[in-house]
């Protein structure tokens, strides 16, 4: 029995350790890979893409499903970016609300004759629509038959999209407006092969939007939106950042990521049955990019480009993170073969180990853990003083990362003009791990169970309260 | 062969735990993770502070050198020897400095002509010149800030010595190559074309159209060769760039060199580009070429020829374009290139092009009205 015990300990010990130590190395690359975009960045300056005729074409790809209320803002807005060639593909994935006819009316469009090649596969297309309007000439709408799945649009949007490079994006996303040259600079001022680009994403809950632009960013007043800011700003600056600076990013977010089409289209699309169809299609990407043996890079950038409503019910915010944990739990199924297989390079040796081991073991570890704590604790095996130096130490080194991560934010953009908006992210550090940490591990374990059990998921629909918008839009649409 | 005594480990490893030693590495990272927050903590606080003072200062300063530049700039008659005292600021301070230089970057960026003039002149006044000037020239200066200094003088339109130029020029630097570059071409015109093709290794695409931008905002018309760079042992991108000049400058002295590029070339991505170049050099007489070409090239470099062919054309290729458009082989996208450059034609070949769509099948029917629809703008 003690040499059971022992070894249990043994394993979480060194199991902590081994993830201290990436934290702390994350730490180190982040900084080091922020800093040399920053440096980068204050040499070259964003208008040379802006203004160039020779500029690559993107294809903005953005499936729509029920979203009436917000739609006609949010295509405004994908409409109003700068940069001198790309084009609006909006996939209406079978809506059964007025989203298409809310298209048509606002945009002037018209049925156009279409011939699509199905490079991947997807539900049929049954109209393409272009509007009439000169000043929509860059606007495209896909309508097609409901594929129960955000994929499954995309890849319709591939289909019909022109432009050599995807950018994909949810319909709702409040887009800054260079985001696509900032999105293209890692792609252009690479030596190698950029397969794939993310930015940062925030929430916009409480943000000022006019006519589906951002006027001013401010932190989300709900508590549960707020968690998810302080999450999201540590998961992209510290986290992909900082695996960035290694080439080892694991995903790129399915809010706002640059893909090069002709990759996407080689492995197929993406997968409509997978529940986290964003970090599936690169792992898949880089698998593929191996077999070829061709070196390639997925890039991270720091800068804040893409602002999304976040769920602010728990209801909302479980059914999301379920649907996320049971998308990887079924990636380390599909592409178990790339464990620890040196023929995938950074990919087999690094990245799927650590999302294997670190991200997909974590939460069953830290439930087996506190059932083992309970264990010793009943049984007076605990040394007490140690324990609870160990979990003050625990603490505060989140709280460090948490807060590290704040600092990094401010250093690449001073996002909240308000010192009350600062003072309530940092306090954020200290609750979560009471309030917000064990809403998500349950989930973790739920979905991981849901997934073992293959239960049947159903994406259910996100209830868009709309964002603090001014009034003469649309306050009508609101919900 | 190694062997494990594994209750040796357990038990060793169980004494570390419950060791001192264990204690105190616990202490540290409790010690080191306060010390690191409050560090971090100050930072925040510090930069939303830094920040603060950077927009006080630059609202304090704004009104000040703004209307000391509408006084004597823009309304009035100087272009040079400007009361610069008259500013009452003191010029010592660093951030003070930077902010005056930002403010006037601001007008520089916004005014042209003679005021642009008269601004690069204010600029030199406040004595800017003098502190670029010894930033490129000392060697121990951190390579961000000569690539700035770089910046400011070419904003300035001011003369650097050729030994410096050279002399920067051999930086390996990226942040000095790129300034050097932009200097180059933006202060010197086509004077500094050749020294800058003649540095060009190991750039990126961004660096080329960054190359590109600054060419083609220059004054520079016509007369340079840009094609006498053309080299198929060099880096794509920097053909690419070549190639992208010759089209924006309509180089048509550049059609044999680019002819002879394309046949040596063994690159697919280099013909491809290259075949599109002399496409949108729109020059006919090499039709036969291309056509030739075709059948043994891959689908890209195919697709280029198509397109190439339908710019150049005048007429006589109608015939290639239908075999290209019937051929159950081709694909989808040849389909399509095939019927828009037979459609380009139209002028050329009005009654062929109807007769020909007359007889089709429903689903070429149905590709040649794709195309032709005047709201699918890209194909």
């Amino acid at each position: 029995m003690e040499y059971l015990i022992n070894s249990v300990e043994f394993f979480f010990g060194l199991y902590c350790i081994v993830l201290i130590l990436i934290y702390m190395l994350l730490f180190i690359f982040s900084s080091i890979s922020i800093r040399r975009n920053l440096e980068d960045a204050s040499i070259r300056s964003t208008e040379t893409l802006l203004k160039s005729e020779i500029a690559p074409g993107i294809s903005i790809v953005a499936p729509a499903y029920n979203e009436s209320v917000t739609i006609v803002n949010n295509v405004r807005s994908l409409l109003g970016l700068y940069y001198p060639r790309y084009e609006v593909v909006i996939v209406n994935d079978g809506s059964k609300d007025d989203t298409l006819d809310k298209l048509i009316r606002e945009f002037d469009l018209v049925s156009v004759d279409f011939e699509v090649d199905y490079k991947v596969s997807c539900k049929e297309i049954k109209a393409v629509y272009k509007s009439r309007n000169i000043s929509h000439k860059r606007l495209t709408i896909v309508d097609k038959i409901n594929g129960g799945s955000k994929a499954d649009a995309v890849n319709a949007g591939i289909n019909v999209a022109n432009f050599s490079y995807i950018l994909n994006t949810d319909v709702d996303c409040i887009l800054s407006n260079n985001t696509l040259a900032k999105l293209m600079e890692p792609v252009m001022d690479s030596h190698q092969r950029v397969i794939a680009v993310g930015a940062t994403l925030r929430m916009s809950n409480s943000s000022y939007v006019e006519s589906g632009m951002l006027i001013e960013p401010a932190l989300p007043e709900p508590i549960l939106a707020r968690f998810q800011e302080m999450e999201y700003i540590r998961s992209y600056l510290l986290g992909k950042m900082g695996w960035n600076y290694v080439n080892c990013v694991p995903n790129v977010s399915g809010g706002l990521g640059l893909f090069d089409k002709e990759i996407l289209i080689d492995v197929g699309g993406y997968d409509p049955q997978s529940l986290g169809e964003d970090m599936e299609i690169v792992t898949r990407m880089g698998i593929r990019m191996c077999e070829r043996k061709e070196d390639y890079l997925i890039k991270y950038i720091p800068q804040t480009l893409c602002w999304t409503e976040g769920p602010d019910t728990l209801k909302m915010l479980m059914r999301q993170r379920v649907r996320w944990s049971r998308g990887l739990m079924q990636i380390i199924q599909t592409h178990f073969k790339v464990f620890f297989n040196p023929k995938y390079k950074k990919l087999g040796l690094v990245v799927f180990p650590y999302n294997t081991i670190f991200e997909f073991f974590a939460p069953i570890l830290e439930i087996v853990g506190l059932f083992f704590y309970f264990f010793l604790a009943i049984n007076g095996l605990i040394k007490w003083d140690t324990a609870i130096l160990l979990f003050v130490f625990i603490y505060s080194f989140s709280v460090f990362l948490t807060t590290f991560s704040i600092l990094l934010d401010n250093v690449v953009f001073n996002y909240y003009k308000k010192r009350r908006d600062l003072v309530r992210l940092c306090l954020c550090a200290f609750y979560e791990p009471f309030f917000y940490h064990p809403i998500i591990l349950f989930c973790s374990i739920k979905g991981y169970m849901q997934e073992l059990f293959k239960q049947k998921h159903t994406w259910g629909e996100m209830q868009r309260r709309g964002v603090v918008v001014s009034s003469s839009i649309t306050t009508d649409d609101k919900k | 062969m190694l062997s494990f005594d594994t209750s040796n480990i357990l038990d060793e490893t169980r004494s570390f735990f419950y060791g001192d030693l264990w204690i105190t590495i616990i202490i540290l990272g409790l010690v080191l993770s306060f010390i690191f927050w409050i560090v971090c903590i100050a930072g925040i606080i510090c930069l939303y502070y830094a920040g603060y003072r950077k927009q006080r200062l630059w609202n304090k300063l704004l009104p000040i050198v703004r209307d000391f530049i509408h006084q004597y700039v823009l309304s009035g008659y100087l272009v040079n020897h400007f009361p610069v005292d008259q500013l009452g600021i003191s010029m010592k301070d660093p951030k003070v400095k930077r902010t005056i230089r930002s403010i006037l970057y601001s007008y520089l960026n916004a005014i042209g002509g003679d005021k642009k003039k008269s601004i690069q002149n204010l600029f030199q006044e406040l004595g800017f010149d003098l502190d670029a000037q010894y930033q490129i020239r000392h060697l121990n200066q951190k390579n961000l800030a000569i690539a700035g200094s770089l910046r400011d003088l070419s904003a300035m339109e001011i003369t650097i010595d050729k030994q410096v130029i050279d002399r920067l020029l051999k930086k390996k630097d990226k942040h000095i190559q790129v300034a050097i570059r932009n200097y180059l071409l933006q202060y010197q015109g086509v004077d500094g074309f050749d020294q800058v093709f003649l540095t060009l290794h190991n750039i990126t695409r961004l660096d080329a159209i960054e190359i590109y931008q600054n060419i083609s905002d220059s004054d520079y018309v016509e007369g340079y060769h840009f094609y006498k760079w053309l080299n198929i042992s060099q880096q794509n991108e920097v053909n690419h760039l070549i190639m992208d000049l010759m089209v924006h400058y309509q180089e048509y002295a550049g059609i044999a060199p680019l002819i002879r590029f394309i046949k040596e070339s063994e690159d697919n991505i280099q013909q491809c580009k290259a075949v599109n170049t002399l496409g949108k050099l729109m020059q006919t007489g090499e039709e036969s070429f291309l056509i030739a070409m075709y059948e043994t090239a891959s689908e890209k470099l195919k697709i280029e020829i198509i397109k190439a062919l339908g710019r150049m054309a005048r007429g006589q290729v109608f015939e290639f374009f239908r075999k290209v458009f019937v051929d159950e082989k081709s694909s989808l996208e040849l389909k399509k290139h095939a019927v828009r450059s037979m459609l380009s034609q139209n002028q050329y070949n009005k009654v062929l092009i109807e007769d020909f769509t007359d007889k089709l099948s429903e689903r070429d029917y149905n590709i040649v009205q794709y195309v032709r629809h005047p709201m699918n703008r890209y194909v």
